[in-house]
């Protein structure tokens, strides 16, 4: 064959993107499939015109469908409540909702897990510590003549204070997962077109 | 809960018509993939045309379909695709049992079975 000049509309910034994606995407995919998968998008894109008027409408009309609308979702979910607090989170949902590629069930698990994201798993964390930290016990002898007080210390170990740290690592494990969760859906719906 | 709409039962009917579909329309001679693109999207069988290829990379690996390249004048070389032997007696397979399942689905969901 040949040496051909490359088409200009292959130098397209947007062709450039969804090739860069498409390679992305073709990774672990058979030598040769990728190989044909490749080249026939490429003829395809370069034989058709209207295909990059397809392409630009995705690209520009679907930023929360793509790639970094995904991953921007989930990192919201997850720290935005952190950045700017309740707000981040809020912006997060939102853009969890809005978007069309993402199915009910995600929307829900991502609304539920956790609510707040970090930010809010942080402040319910500390919650029982601030509490324990006010509290002076008292307690009055049989007779009611006598009253002992006791100061807990939030900085000695109780049995509470292990429950609520084994919640809270479980609670961050479940942040955690759904966020990768999220993403791996995200990528798999993408890469399967559906 | 499941949540059944339409393009969630488009997706499941697609997956397992796809491959035949696209051997059906090379039944009478060899097709250029972009033809083949927009004819399947036209009918609703893929949602968008880059869809195609990673099932005509399927078809060609499993050895249903062969393929050539041909010189264009108005672009770069096109690739043909056509059926194999193999192909043909995977498509006649899948005819051979599809008529008489579609029957039986039609039959069930308008309550003519008994």
């Amino acid at each position: 064959m040949t040496e051909r000049a490359v088409p200009p509309v292959l130098a397209h910034p947007i062709v450039q993107a969804y090739l860069r994606d498409l390679d992305a995407a073709l990774i672990g995919t058979p030598e040769s499939e990728r190989a044909l998968v490749r080249e026939e998008i490429t003829a395809h894109i370069v034989a058709d015109s209207s295909t990059l008027d397809g392409l630009t409408s995705t690209l520009k009309g679907g930023f929360l469908e793509s790639r970094w609308g995904g991953v921007l979702t989930v990192l919201a979910l997850a720290f935005g409540g952190i950045l700017i607090p309740l707000v981040g989170w809020i912006a997060g949902v939102a853009m969890l909702w809005v978007s069309s590629g993402w199915t009910r069930g995600e929307k829900i698990l991502g609304t539920l897990v956790l609510p707040g994201g970090f930010a809010g798993l942080l402040l319910t964390g500390l919650l029982p510590v601030w509490s324990l930290a006010g509290f002076e016990t008292c307690e009055a002898s049989s007779d009611s003549t006598a009253v002992a007080c006791d100061t807990v210390n939030p900085l000695l170990p109780t049995a509470l204070d292990g429950a609520v740290a084994i919640l809270f690592l479980l609670l961050v494990a479940a942040q955690t997962a759904v966020s990768i969760i999220l993403l791996m859906r995200f990528r798999a719906a993408r890469l399967s077109g559906a | 809960m499941y949540c059944m709409d339409d393009g969630k039962v488009l997706v499941n009917l697609r997956k397992g018509v796809l491959e035949p579909c696209v051997l059906a329309l090379m039944r009478d001679g060899e097709r250029y993939g972009v033809d083949l693109a927009k004819t399947l999207v036209t009918a609703g069988l893929i949602a968008s045309e880059g869809t195609l290829y990673p099932v005509l990379a399927r078809l060609r690996s499993g050895g249903m379909v062969s393929t050539r390249w041909e010189e264009s004048p108005a672009g770069p070389p096109r690739r043909y695709y056509r059926l194999t032997p193999a192909g043909e007696d995977a498509l006649r397979v899948f005819a051979r049992v599809w008529a008489p399942f579609s029957t039986s689905v039609h039959a069930i969901l308008t309550g003519e079975s008994a």
